[in-house]
């Protein structure tokens, strides 16, 4: 495997392309107690259809990619939980917009683990039974996500935000989608993105690199090449509402607040640029923040964040306030003041400073190690290339980002009233 | 690692885990006064209150510059009530030298910083300012509010307050919304003074320095203190009540959970045996409640026990339709009573038990986990490794682990469901 040692971190990374297709990432921490696995496919709630035989493309029921999840624990011998419960790793799973991961965390029987890993997901089972038993388990985790008003306030920002693209659609689907997934579905979906092509294996912890490629030796099956899945959503730039309002039982009114990126990206530099940004918009160093507290408008719950995918990218601000709509003219006028005044060198030092070390301390953990290093390789980014280009970052490139990026006319403005 | 126990002047201690393993430095202080509904809201205010500026950063944006100009350091409080007492945490964790441009050591200036908080606040005339008290007794209230949004964590509070009424156990350790609204500058000034003097404390450093001269930046401030920390002891006697309550809000889910009072509890009580039997019963992905409620029944998403080991209870809960609360009920039952009969195999004990153990382990992963295992500890003073509370767990025989089922008893059962006829569960 190719060497990588990270000049700041100092940590040695190993990282190759395994002859049946699988990227593979190593990243050696020999003082840790555990070591996480994570096993990861391209595919998540956004990628909704299938080609068909004819040559076209199907849209499949909402939720089927976390449907797929699930099951994947299932096969023909028992469940995965059976054998990693011999092993004793905490194993787990989970799908986002935009893929679909695996994972181990083990302090004992890492090797064993890890076989475990590889074999189950490359071996999927899906019989009318086992689909169907499955119905009521996802049922009530839809309705637990149905009571849940970070969960409400965020989707109706995205269904506010996007017209057409699928990130506006529950990752979970609904109680109502999910009963037309059949088995032949669930195959041709594993079938198309469960490529190792369209993978990566990220270890991370106490294991060497050795190990991994040996486990990847034994247990992967050769994959036959494949292109990229590539979508072209007909999403146009502009939000289709600018206020989403709705109530649930809370005890004070929430919101999300959501600039729309009219390009998406994945250049590092953009990622990194993105945490800056929001820092220096409504960070806790800023006089905005102290303001918007001091005015009884926000509260601890406030917080700022960016996040992008394939077709997608929000601008997020969110919280608690008994008046949204002033929250969201500050950040407005805030935004537009920083696009005319530009960006204070000295502050953008500081919290360039700040990122950095936030960015470093939590590196400790190898779950955290192990789900940055994989994520940055299904954008098809070098691993910790976000950090250099941190580092490499001027206030007038961040500047020029928020000029770029954010526009005041094209945001939305989600709310969840008490009601 | 074993854990260093050095005792302090004016009845304080430091537990010094050393090694330069991680990538961050951490000192956590650990201050524990007795919950009481008279006090409780006065000590919360103080994590948030303390945390958030200081005299020499006086503002909030000063504040968190310096803290962005230590590299990122984090400094912030938590309040948490183990066996019914109110513990504030004050943290400051900081890049390891190895990570800082020029190899600067931050320990010095973020241990000072986080002193300078609790002994040099931004005060005027004595008392905290009232633009800094107002906005985080706001947040205080809000945040107790807020409560209600997750109503999961809801209904196990609800629960708690049936199955310990009139016991610290079942009081909010950040006060009640009535006394947060109540509560004035002079009280939270008053608070901080009592915190100081009469709170027990412990400190827990993580890295390597020069110990010595820690150990005197910490004393140093505390020279003028008269300190007269309480003695910790734990009610946890209890008389069975067989509580059963239905409430309903707008949700599409129920929320269904039991209340058990287990004869289990630290310091003298089978602990390891009780949490060998949590975990079978309904502490990992393979246990009896796992498989059975979940993936046998298809009842729910989640249906989970919880064990307190200070106040000798244990919740379960689950989310589910309200139709099928009684068989969940049921079947929770049921997997109690076979555990108690001996009806698992020796692979599901197992099982539980090396789940509980590598999750034990991997605390050791980073300092905000440790700290977490030894702040539980500093309530009862007793400092054991994960390495070590994994070999008592070895140790726990299928005897214990029946014997700790019979220990456990049913008391409260609490349903939150969906708008409709109320009825009882």
């Amino acid at each position: 495997m190719t060497e990588y040692r990270h000049p700041l971190l100092g940590d040695t990374l190993y990282l190759d392309t395994h002859p049946s297709g699988l990227t593979v990432v190593v990243w050696p921490m020999p003082s840790a107690a555990s070591a996480y696995g994570v096993f990861a496919t391209r595919y998540g709630s956004v990628y909704n259809t299938l080609p068909t035989p004819e040559g076209g493309e199907e849209t499949v029921p909402e939720g089927i990619a976390h449907y797929l999840e699930h099951k994947l624990f299932e096969s023909e011998e028992g469940d995965a939980f059976t054998r990693f419960a011999d092993t004793g790793a905490s194993a787990n799973a989970y799908t986002s917009f935009d893929k679909t991961a695996y994972l181990f965390q083990a302090t004992e029987n890492i090797l064993p683990s890890l076989d475990i890993l590889l074999d189950f997901v490359q071996q999927p089972y899906f019989t009318e039974e086992t689909v169907q038993k499955e119905q009521g388990i996802i049922g009530q985790e839809i309705r637990m996500c149905e009571d849940n008003p970070d969960r409400r306030v965020l989707f109706n920002l995205l269904r506010g935000m996007y017209h057409t693209h699928p990130v506006r659609v529950d990752i979970a689907g609904t109680v109502e989608s999910i009963s037309h997934i059949t088995p032949e579905l669930l195959y041709r979906c594993y079938g198309r993105y469960y490529n190792l092509h369209n993978m990566v294996l990220a270890v991370a912890g106490r294991i060497t690199p050795e190990e991994v490629w040996d486990a990847c030796n034994r247990l992967l099956k050769p994959a036959a090449p494949m292109e990229p899945a590539t979508f072209a959503w007909d999403e146009p730039e502009n939000v289709c509402e600018t206020l989403v309002e709705d109530t649930m039982p809370v005890a004070a009114p929430l919101f999300c607040l959501g600039y729309k990126e009219p390009h998406t990206t994945t250049d590092p530099a953009d990622l990194a640029g993105a945490r800056v940004l929001v820092e220096l918009l409504a960070g806790k160093s800023t006089e905005l923040y102290s303001r918007l507290m001091a005015q009884g408008l926000i509260n601890d719950e406030f917080g700022a964040e960016y996040w992008g995918g394939p077709g997608f990218g929000v601008w997020l601000f969110s919280g608690e306030s008994s008046q949204p709509e002033q929250v969201r003219d500050a950040l407005h006028q805030q935004v537009q003041q920083l696009q005319q005044e530009g960006i204070d060198p000295a502050l953008f030092e500081t919290v360039r400073r700040g990122i950095y070390g936030r960015l470093v301390s939590g590196l400790d953990d190898p779950s955290a190690c192990g789900e940055l290093v994989m994520s940055h390789l299904l954008d098809g980014i070098r691993p910790l290339e976000e950090l250099d280009a941190l580092m490499a970052l001027t206030a007038e490139d961040v500047h020029r980002q928020l000029c770029r990026r954010l526009t005041v006319e094209n945001s939305t403005l989600s709310v969840v009233r008490p009601g | 690692m074993q854990p260093i126990h050095i005792p302090l002047q004016h009845q304080m201690s430091l537990i010094h885990l050393p090694g330069e393993q991680f990538r961050t430095g951490r000192l956590t202080g650990v201050f524990t006064v007795p919950l009481r509904p008279s006090t409780a809201a006065g000590y919360a205010i103080l994590p948030g209150l303390l945390s958030r500026c200081c005299e020499a950063y006086p503002t909030v944006p000063a504040f968190n510059r310096r803290l962005d100009d230590l590299y990122g350091a984090s400094l912030y409080g938590n309040v948490i009530a183990p066996g019914g007492w109110q513990t504030l945490v004050f943290s400051v964790n900081f890049l390891n030298r190895r990570y800082v441009p020029g190899g600067e050591d931050l320990t010095e200036q973020a241990t000072q910083l986080l002193l300078d908080t609790l002994f040099r606040p931004a005060l005027e005339n004595g008392v905290f300012r009232e633009s800094d008290f107002n906005e985080e007794k706001r947040c205080l209230l809000e945040r107790l509010q807020g409560e209600f949004n997750n109503k999961r964590l809801y209904a196990r509070r609800r629960c708690k307050e049936l199955l310990c009424p009139d016991h610290p156990f079942s009081l909010d350790p950040n006060g009640t919304e009535e006394t947060v609204a109540a509560l004035t500058v002079h009280q939270a000034a008053e608070a901080r003074k009592e915190l100081l003097a009469n709170a027990r404390i412990h400190w827990i450093y993580q890295g390597d320095t020069d110990i010595d001269a820690l150990v005197h930046t910490l004393e140093k401030p505390f020279r003028e203190i008269h300190r007269q920390p309480p003695t910790v002891t734990v009610d946890t006697a209890f008389t069975l009540k067989q509580c059963e309550k239905t409430e309903e809000l707008d949700l599409k889910q129920a929320k269904l959970v039991l209340g058990f009072r287990i004869a289990a509890a630290e310091p003298d009580g089978d602990v390891m045996a009780a949490r060998v039997m949590n975990a079978l019963w309904g502490g990992c992905p393979s246990s009896l409640l796992f498989k059975h409620v979940r993936e046998e029944q298809s009842l729910c998403y989640y249906c989970a026990s919880s064990y307190d080991r200070f106040q000798g209870v244990m919740l379960v809960d689950c989310g589910v339709e309200a139709a099928d609360a009684d068989k969940a009920k049921a079947e929770i039952l049921k997997q109690l009573d076979a555990i108690r009969e001996g009806n698992f195999s020796d692979e599901e004990l197992e099982a539980a038990r090396r789940s509980i153990i590598q999750h034990f382990s991997s605390l050791e992963d980073t300092p905000g986990d440790r700290e977490g295992w030894y702040v539980g500890q500093t309530l009862h003073d007793t400092y054991l490794t994960t390495d070590e509370v994994g070999k008592y767990l070895l140790a726990v025989t299928k005897e214990d682990v029946c014997r700790a089922a019979r220990l456990t008893h049913f008391d409260t059962a609490y349903l939150l469901k969906p708008l409709e006829e109320v009825e009882n569960v």
